[in-house]
């Protein structure tokens, strides 16, 4: 299974759907991470985590933790 | 005139309040929101015929709350207080926008819409067809740029001949319709691809780059530490000047009037003398440091640092958004506690309140600089200005360290938990404003600041003046507090002197210094500390050493947050968290103290 934390800086990915319940996932939905958008990994933070994607015109900070539960096709 | 409320929504970072500021110009102030602190802006302007009161709401992605700031704009419009809403929108990201807006018009139908940002969107390859956007939401849409302030006057006279429509029945739409809507909307009315922006990914490369980061980090505070420290010397020493010169006037007319000599010396040197000095020590560097930052927070620098070290708050325990209220901290622990509503969960915004005061704020700068340049730099030459701002950057360095450990400590005992879920947008990197960061910079935050230490500057000075002038058996209230805190000031590897100085800069920070000055001068009056010199030999001939210096700014980092900060922990989480706010830095300091000035004894004999 392929989670949105193994993209690298540069890679693109294609949500297939987040594991995530109640305000998490209303949020997440909210700011575009939904099934079939595409994301794509910008940055890696200094340290290694969090890592910057973009989505939907937007960039945000995800820490990887989080980002297992993005599950990509 | 009538009278028309206008409430200003809109997603974080969208140039919400560059609208704001726009239309009301500087007829604003920032107000306390009923009930709660929370600091929302409120302005106005007229057409003639109507006065409309502006609010900007707390930027908001959602009316599904997951902060306390959100919930103050889902209530506001839940309220249905205003007759207006005015929704701000960012062309480059709308789709997401446009949830916000469908949210909003489920609540109600009196909405105006505006599309900032229409060039960046289209750099980004982004056309807005905002006629059929228009037609579709139904409501009113405005394409506008805030910066250069098109569009604006289109915005006023929109609003100023709004029509309120009539309220309608029609049921809400369950949340999940909500976005696919939004994405519907989208769709019909923006075309091209959207692309990251360019500039800002060059930014971040270096900004956020592995090797880049943490230095450049560093040399930005140190910059601005050296600023505010060289930029700060001469106007405080003109203030200084001119505060003299109006206290010998003061001290005249007072004798003319014929007041008598003791109530002549408590008002001149006591009220005059003391608040003089705290204006003339605070202003120039909070007028220096707060535009600086301010620059930081504008172009989008903050959320950076919060990136960079996010995974440090992450181990421990706590949410890198807690970087974010931690910088805040250095211009003033009580905003930023203020500011810890940004932070969703309960758990980790108590770890944030409870360690704000570890990072020296601006009220305690003035002080730290000072016993800076004098024992550790003393030439007065650009070297020694740089030597100062590094040895100030690791006295800060060492506040972030005890931040950390601290908010690790609390994650493990009384806030136990895991760190939460973090989700932290990065906006894209845009100009500063200049002139606006002066305006906010300071009307909001220097002169507020300063406002509040006058307030309590000019009562202490009064009780500090009485305390040194009382006696009792030929020795004054004063000398005889000092000496019974005596012990304690040692123990600490200070003296009682310093210690009741810090006990009575409880009020505010920035008078610690002029207190222990006065105290050991004995004039029983604040003297004036722009004199460095002057002052050291004042401070070693009452035993100050290295070790006194060391120890004195090691306590100014860790003792008891000022009276404001406690006050304000008390109204955001209550009394029992405010006491545990006192203690945690005061037992820090004492045993940092303890321990240094035990170690350095030793060493030294």
């Amino acid at each position: 299974m392929k989670t949105m934390r193994s993209l690298t800086p540069g890679q693109t990915g294609h949500i297939e759907k987040v594991n995530a319940k109640g305000a998490l996932l209303m949020r997440l939905s909210e700011l575009g991470f939904t099934a079939d958008e595409e994301i794509i990994c910008l940055t890696e933070s200094p340290l290694g985590d969090p890592k910057t994607y973009f989505v939907k015109g937007a960039v945000y900070a995800v820490r990887n933790g989080d980002a297992e539960n993005i599950i990509l096709r | 005139m009538d009278k028309k409320t206008v409430a200003f929504a809109g997603n974080p970072n969208v140039g919400k309040s560059t609208v704001f500021n726009a239309i009301t110009g500087l007829h604003q102030h920032t107000g306390n929101w009923t009930g709660k602190t929370v600091e929302t802006a409120i302005g106005h302007f007229d057409n003639g015929t109507t006065e409309f009161d502006c609010i900007d709401l707390p930027g908001s992605y959602s009316m599904i709350p997951c902060s306390a700031e959100e919930e103050v704009t889902r209530n506001y419009i839940l309220s249905n207080k205003a007759d207006i809403i005015v929704c701000v929108c960012d062309a480059t990201c709308l789709e997401r926008n446009l949830t916000l807006v469908l949210q909003i018009l489920n609540i109600t139908k009196n909405v105006i819409i505006c599309i900032n940002f229409i060039k960046e969107a289209k750099r980004n390859g982004l056309t807005v067809n905002t006629k059929k956007l228009s037609e579709m939401l139904d409501c009113n849409v405005i394409e506008i740029d805030a910066k250069k302030r098109s569009g604006i006057d289109d915005l006023i006279h929109a609003i100023a001949r709004y029509k309120r429509k009539p309220e309608t029945n029609e049921p809400p739409m369950p949340p999940v319709k909500i976005n696919e809507k939004a994405k519907e909307i989208f769709r019909a009315c923006v075309s091209g691809e959207t692309k990251p922006d360019k500039n800002t990914a060059k930014a971040d490369a270096v900004l956020t780059g592995k090797f880049t980061a943490f230095p450049l980090m560093l040399i930005f505070y140190a910059l601005i530490f050296w600023l505010t420290l060289v930029g700060s010397n001469y106007p405080s020493e003109w203030l200084s000047d001119i505060f003299g010169f109006l206290l010998d006037i003061l001290d005249k007319l007072l004798e003319n009037f014929g007041l008598n000599d003791f109530l002549r010396d408590l008002t001149v040197y006591g009220v005059f003398g003391t608040t003089a000095t705290v204006v003339s020590v605070m202003l120039p560097p909070m007028a220096i440091f707060f535009p600086l930052f301010t620059i930081l927070e504008d172009i989008g620098y903050l959320p950076r640092i919060a990136f960079n070290l996010d995974k440090c708050f992450n181990k421990c325990g706590s949410c890198g958004k807690q970087a974010l209220t931690m910088c805040m901290g250095f211009g003033c622990n009580a905003a930023a506690v203020v500011g810890c509503r940004i932070i969703d969960s309960p758990r980790e915004r108590l770890i944030a309140t409870l360690t704000n005061s570890f990072v020296p704020c601006n009220g305690r700068f003035p002080t730290l600089i000072a016993i800076i340049a004098m024992f550790f730099a003393s030439d007065g030459t650009f070297f020694s200005s740089v030597v100062s701002a590094l040895i100030l950057t690791v006295f800060v360095l060492i506040g972030i360290g005890m931040t950390l450990i601290i908010s690790k400590i609390l994650s493990k005992t009384v806030l136990k938990g895991k760190s939460s879920s973090f989700i932290l947008e990065m906006p894209p990197f845009r100009k500063p404003q200049i002139k606006n960061i002066i305006v906010r910079s300071l009307l909001d935050r220097t002169l507020k600041v300063l406002a509040r230490a006058i307030c309590v500057a000019a009562p202490t000075g009064a009780v500090i003046w009485l305390s040194a002038n009382i006696s009792v058996d030929g020795r004054s209230v004063l000398s005889m507090i000092c000496e019974f805190f005596d012990p304690i000031g040692k123990f600490l590897g200070l003296d009682g002197t310093v210690f009741t100085a810090f006990l009575l800069g409880l009020p505010a920070n920035e008078i610690v210094m002029p207190i222990a000055s006065m105290a050991y001068s004995a004039e029983g009056a604040l003297s004036d500390i722009a004199d460095l010199t002057a002052f050291k030999n004042l401070l070693t001939a009452n035993g100050w050493t290295t070790v006194t210096a060391i120890c004195f700014t090691l306590f100014s980092l860790f003792h008891w947050p000022c009276a404001t900060t406690i006050s304000t922990i008390k109204k955001e989480s209550g009394l029992g968290w405010a006491v545990l706010s006192v203690i945690l830095p005061t037992a820090t300091g004492f045993i940092v103290c303890g321990a240094v000035s035990f170690i350095l004894k030793i060493i030294i004999l």
